[in-house]
């Protein structure tokens, strides 16, 4: 684990990531949503939460290219401050659940015996409820606001990435450069840190790249239900509610913020499939 | 095989003990306990509801009492009654929804299987062609589309622009007064949107993942072996490779129980369709905890027993499973 080697098989990762094209585009798509989140205001002039009762439901114009929504809010501001809920919950949820299932799996691959045998024996029972039910059931006795969507989301969302890390920790731990740290006398807590921890992270940054589109996917949803973030405070998901109850006379409710969301799960989706092929070509077609 | 069986009916005992444990936990987890919830959200909380809730739950009893009991209740699927107006029992409510619900899964699965199973084989003996590309393409477009608004636009599009099917319900309001073959094709109408949707996730993976088992299998050396012997491409691919390649397929359909049950919630909302997921909503809605508890533990048992079926089904194909 020296720095040179290591900064130069970053480089090589990086060089390799940009020879994929599907992953570049997908790289660009998630970037144009991180700009957009970030300066909102550039994309739209318009303020997201002004009522204006002259021009409800208009269709897309010069003044408001997508549009306005049932309270004559323009619909393309309402979007950009969209997606900063949007990639706060994805990034959150799937923050806290990568923390969990690492602590897990590196806690259950290393040790292993009972506390191995009751933590996975817990993953198994949590994987048996349906997880949409679960985040459900919990949010029923809860006020839903973006927080608990972001803390629901993450709480059942780390199992898939503890079965990962306790495989990687199980073979990690007999190798070599593990006995030879346990040699100069580090402790468990070093080598499970500094020696288990980095070499597990390649396939996590994987599965926390996929888990964003998927914690995207599944606000947008609850939201859509109204659920998940409240109005008025914009997410793409709420916004297509109002395009359901006005899915007679005004399209671009519906069409546009689909469109988002498919974008940016379509990005997340190629960029971690890109950054699998480029850590471990190994694993390339899977 | 029997033993197998008995062996695998084994392993899920200690996985029901545990559902049993943890959504007992969560019951008394919500924030007051069960009795509070109860009395906060329901208006008919009175002094002698609560007691019949005290009875009930037996929060008057021991611990190891109350959970002993839920097991009971749980293994007899005695959930209680609803809050909702109508107090009818939660056990009751589930029963009656549940077909309509398994219903559209199970067609959908089937439309699976006809869709991506040819799809995936066809890409995977012709990788890299245009057609191999632009079924890959939309394969990646699949994952990615939120079902909710795909089932908008195509709402959008056959049932208000085009006006060719129904949007909402299982049948139509004139339904009653339809003929024997009329009252099939009305409901074959409402059927296709939902079961269309409810499918389409599944449709996406399934594909991709039949066409990367295909790919595995076809370089393996028998295959090698068959074409070397002058077989034609068909027989090499239907006989020999397809078969192996379908093997995992079957794990994949069991395990996918959970995320049909939980695409249920969103499409039957959607559609108005009165199932299982449509019911969990609404008990999510007005928290109606007896019947959130009722269907999660009942989700959990469906997928279980997905589970099960994925594990015999895949073993009565495979020898090798039952041998090891």
């Amino acid at each position: 684990m020296a720095g040179g080697g290591a900064h130069s098989m970053f480089i090589d990762f990086l060089r390799r990531l940009a020879r994929n094209r599907l992953a570049v585009a997908g790289g660009a798509v998630v970037l144009f949503f991180f700009i957009l989140s970030a300066v909102p205001q550039v994309f739209s002039g318009h303020d997201p939460n002004r009522i204006d009762v002259l021009k409800v439901l208009q269709p897309p114009s010069a003044g408001h290219p997508l549009g306005t929504d049932e309270l004559g809010r323009d619909v393309l501001a309402r979007m950009a401050y969209g997606a900063r809920i949007s990639l706060k919950v994805g990034f959150v949820a799937v923050g806290i659940a990568t923390c969990i299932g690492l602590l897990v799996g590196l806690f259950s691959g290393f040790y292993g015996g009972l506390a191995d045998a009751v933590l996975m024996r817990f993953v198994d029972i949590m994987l048996c409820f349906p997880t949409f039910f679960l985040i459900l059931a919990v949010i029923a006795f809860l006020e839903p606001s973006i927080y608990i969507i972001m803390i629901v989301i993450g709480v059942t969302g780390w199992m898939g990435v503890s079965r990962l890390v306790r495989a990687e920790t199980l073979s990690l731990k007999e190798r070599d450069f593990v006995a030879a740290a346990r040699a100069q006398g580090a402790g468990d807590a070093r080598i499970i840190f500094r020696h288990i921890l980095p070499n597990t992270l390649a396939p996590v940054l994987v599965a926390a790249t996929l888990g964003v589109a998927g914690a995207i996917l599944t606000e947008s949803a609850l939201s859509f239900l109204g659920i998940g973030v409240q109005p008025p405070t914009p997410s793409w998901g709420n916004i297509l509610t109002a395009g359901k109850d006005n899915i007679e006379f005004a399209w671009w409710l519906s069409v546009y913020p689909g469109l988002a969301i498919l974008l940016t799960v379509l990005g997340y989706n190629l960029l971690g499939e890109g950054i699998r092929d480029a850590v471990d070509p190994r694993l390339r077609g899977r | 095989m029997l033993r197998y069986i008995g062996r695998r009916l084994l392993l899920t005992i200690p996985l029901l003990v545990g559902i049993s444990l943890l959504s007992f936990l969560a019951i008394h987890m919500a924030p007051g306990g069960p009795i509070s919830v109860a009395a906060d959200l329901n208006p008919k909380a009175t002094a002698e509801y609560r007691e019949r809730m005290v009875r009930y739950y037996g929060l008057d009893q021991p611990i190891h009492v109350q959970y002993g009991r839920w097991l009971g209740r749980m293994a007899t699927l005695d959930f209680g009654e609803s809050f909702a107006p109508d107090g009818r029992q939660v056990s009751e409510k589930i029963r009656e929804r549940i077909p309509v619900t398994l219903t559209i899964n199970i067609l959908s699965m089937g439309l699976i299987f006809l869709v991506a199973i040819p799809l995936g084989i066809y890409s995977a003996v012709r990788k890299d062609s245009w057609f191999d590309r632009i079924s890959t393409v939309t394969v990646f477009t699949g994952f990615a589309v939120p079902t909710f608004w795909l089932a908008l636009l195509l709402m959008i599009l056959f049932g208000v622009k085009l006006g060719w099917l129904p949007i909402s319900g299982l049948v139509s309001l004139e339904h009653d007064s339809l003929s024997l073959a009329g009252k099939a094709w009305d409901r074959a109408r409402h059927l296709v949107l939902p079961v269309l949707l409810a499918g389409f996730g599944g449709l996406a993976g399934m594909s991709r993942y039949m066409r990367s088992n295909m790919l595995e299998v076809i370089r393996q050396d028998y295959i090698a072996a068959a074409k070397a012997k002058g077989l034609v491409e068909r027989q090499v691919v239907f006989r020999h490779a397809m078969r192996n390649a379908l093997l995992p397929v079957i794990t994949i359909l069991g395990l996918s129980v959970p995320d049909l049950l939980g695409g249920a919630v969103i499409f039957e909302t959607i559609f108005a369709i009165p199932g299982m997921g449509q019911l969990f909503y609404q008990g999510v809605m007005s928290r109606d905890v007896p019947l959130i508890m009722g269907i999660l533990v009942i989700g959990a048992f469906l997928t279980l027993i997905g589970n099960l079926l994925a594990d015999v089904g895949y073993a009565l194909a495979d020898p090798r499973i039952r041998a090891g």
